[in-house]
């Protein structure tokens, strides 16, 4: 069953990257609140505009990256060292060096794993997840920008339009995405 | 934005603007297979087929099937083996180490690369697999508690080593590849005309948007994927070439086997990416995308690896001859001049010399050309691993246990069946997932089409490398603006840095 809900939100299409950028700081500047942008390809310069800081995963990927390390550690310990001593032609039990392939890998894979299902978590991308999407060209050649519908509605239309919008309307919430009409016609 | 030099070549050609490019990469998973799929798809499952039969038959009758005896223990098995995982490296060598280094003719042909890596990896895995005989077992590569009592892997054992190497390399590929992904999935999605087809990319696309607070964290997460994958892609064929380099036999006991492997699994990697992507290219239509600029570029590679290597046997020789040390010297002398010297001369003439045609530029820029020579490169490379592995076994120190080695039709039914398994896979890829990472060539249109010489748009039959730099019309306000723009609809506004005000 299709639901659709107004909600006060402003949306506004773009065609270029480079007006959608102008337009946004325009926005910034007079404080309208950006609830988010949508685009195809990542637009350098919109987080540091919207004020966005730089990601924390680069710490949970070092962090990930000792915890593989230890694993690894741990692993060749308890086995080659600790549980089951095994003497082949005498050569030390506890060969650090030839640990070391296996300590890398287990350090990668762990990082890589760790890291990603950090982003997915953070992000909240998961398999089945459905998506609020507000213009389905988003992921094709438009730039949609997602602005809160306060009492200077009208100004924020008007302000969007005169930076190069192509196209505003209001948001109307879709809570099934297909095969429905898509939001656009249903304005 | 930043323009490029005007006499660099575009690395997009024809009238692209971003939707065209999600049509033209989009289009192919839309539309009915073509009679070329077709026609592929059908001998890839046969010779799939054929594969599982030889893979059956050699699980039900053991190794016996195979050629190898006491003297040659390794054969097609460890030689395919190496094969696979080497053609396994071109495709994170282009996404991760070119990523780092800013090349960005990567973003037309990382996804289909890395795509391939993925399935030569799959291919590669199987033969030490099988080599087992004891299929059933195969988990006792893993240090999981048994039913021998406490006994673990020996973890001193190159073998081992290539265990964690492999499935560690193919785990973060395959994640790699599949972040990538997820915003090319979405723009199928967002295009998909029935409910199934919705619901199935959907499901494929994680639900993904285009959120800035997503694109953010996406590229962070690449870039550090790029950085741990580098030294990864480099420790596995590393590790591979320790399965040899750590024992004592003549020709396998050699320290410059890292260095020497990894150049080869980058040459071979990068012959087989043009393999495909020459015919894929045309017959997807997606020559605008990846141009001969873009095999140009990789033959340059193919080129410097291709005289890696060549270097590399000429310093085996001479370490041979230096060293002073007979049963290495009988070995080399009997690569080139044994009972296998065919082999060897074979694998000389495909990696050395014939690559070297790549200087001549009319060379490297005729698909025909390229796709013969790489050929010869896939060719050249299977021989230097059967060259590595069973000449140097085929006469060891005891001359009374020479032997020779002949496959049987298991051991080649099962190379023409990893065969068939990779391009099953790769044509499945093809028509069911984009091909070309959408949003990362979106990302370049604007730069690599602004301010060049017959200005964007330009039919890439009509454009000439050498001419180039005559047709750079350095007064093209576009260029000398540095503001990108022409008039095809978009960038009419220039961007400056300052906040805008009103």
């Amino acid at each position: 069953m299709l639901k659709i809900k107004r909600t006060n939100c402003i949306v506004a299409v773009f065609n270029d990257d480079h007006v959608l950028l102008g337009a946004l700081r325009t926005a910034v500047a007079k404080g309208y609140n950006i609830i988010d942008v949508f685009t195809p390809f990542p637009v350098h310069g919109i987080e540091k505009t919207l004020g966005i800081k730089r990601s924390n995963l680069g710490i949970a990927a070092f962090v990930f990256g000792c915890i593989g390390l230890c694993f690894g550690l741990s692993l060749t310990y308890y086995t080659m060292t600790y549980d089951w001593r095994i003497n082949i032609g005498g050569k030390p039990n506890w060969p650090l060096l030839s640990f070391v392939p296996v300590l890398f890998e287990c350090t990668i894979l762990i990082t890589a794993l760790g890291m990603v299902t950090t982003f997915y978590t953070i992000c909240k991308l998961a398999p089945g997840v459905i998506p609020v999407i507000y213009d389905k060209r988003a992921t094709d050649d438009r730039f949609v920008v997602l602005l809160e519908d306060d009492a200077r509605g009208a100004e924020i239309r008007m302000i969007m339009k005169e930076n190069g919008a192509e196209e505003i309307r209001d948001d109307v919430h879709v809570t099934d995405n297909f095969p429905g009409p898509s939001p656009l016609k249903l304005r | 934005m930043s323009i490029e030099s005007p006499i660099r070549e575009p690395l997009i050609f024809g009238d692209v603007n971003l939707h065209t490019i999600t049509e033209d990469v989009c289009g192919p998973t839309e539309h009915k297979p073509t009679k070329a799929w077709w026609f592929g798809f059908t001998i890839a499952c046969c010779g799939f087929a054929f594969g599982i039969f030889c893979f059956t038959w050699e699980v039900m009758f053991g190794i016996g099937t195979w050629g190898l005896n006491k003297t040659i223990g390794w054969g097609f098995d460890i030689t395919n083996f190496v094969w696979w995982i080497g053609i396994g490296h071109a495709g994170t060598l282009i996404s991760a180490i070119l990523l780092l280094f800013r090349q960005e003719w990567r973003n037309s042909i990382n996804r289909s690369a890395e795509a391939m890596t993925i399935f030569a990896v799959m291919c590669a895995g199987m033969f030490p697999i099988f080599h087992m005989g004891r299929v059933w077992n195969a988990h006792m590569f893993l240090p999981l508690p048994n039913d021998f009592g406490p006994l673990w892997p020996n973890f001193n054992s190159p073998l081992l080593w290539d265990v964690f190497a492999i499935s560690t390399y193919f785990t973060v590929s395959l994640v790699f590849w599949y972040t990538g992904l997820l915003p090319d999935l979405a723009s199928i999605r967002d295009r998909a005309t029935t409910k199934m087809r919705w619901s199935i990319y959907n499901f494929l696309s994680f639900g993904w948007t285009g959120s800035v607070r997503h694109w953010n964290r996406f590229e962070l997460v690449s870039l550090i994927l790029a950085g741990i994958s580098t030294p990864l892609v480099l420790s596995v064929h590393t590790i591979v070439s320790f399965d040899f380099a750590t024992s004592v036999i003549p020709g396998w006991h050699t320290t410059i086997f890292p260095p020497y492997f990894v150049a080869g699994a980058i040459f071979s990697g990068f012959a087989m990416v043009h393999t495909l992507l020459v015919v894929a290219r045309v017959t997807m239509k997606l020559e605008n995308y990846i141009t001969i600029g873009h095999l140009e570029a990789m033959a340059k590679i193919i080129t410097l690896t291709g005289s890696m290597v060549g270097i590399a046997y000429g310093t085996e020789f001479f370490m041979a001859w230096y060293s002073g040390y007979k049963y290495e010297q009988f070995a080399f002398i009997n690569r080139a001049f044994g009972p296998y010297w065919w082999a060897y001369w074979s694998m000389i003439t495909c990696n050395v010399i014939t690559p070297q045609l790549f200087w001549f530029r009319k060379i490297r820029r005729s698909p025909v050309a390229i796709f013969i020579l790489s050929i010869f490169v896939n060719i050249g490379m299977w021989f230097e691993r059967f060259v590595i592995i069973v000449i140097s076994l085929h006469r060891d120190f005891l001359p009374s246990s020479w032997a020779m080695y002949v496959p049987t039709w298991v051991e080649a039914g099962m190379f023409i069946g990893t065969i068939g398994f990779f391009f099953w896979w790769f044509f499945l890829f093809a028509k069911f997932f984009p091909v070309i990472a959408m949003a990362e060539v979106k990302m370049i249109w604007k730069k690599t089409t602004t301010g060049k010489p017959a200005g964007a748009f330009l039919p890439l039959q009509d454009y000439d490398p050498d001419k180039a730099y005559q047709l750079a019309d350095m007064n093209n306000p576009n260029y000398l603006d540095s503001a990108g723009g022409h008039d095809h609809g978009h960038s009419e506004h220039h961007h400056t840095e300052e906040p805008i005000t009103h």
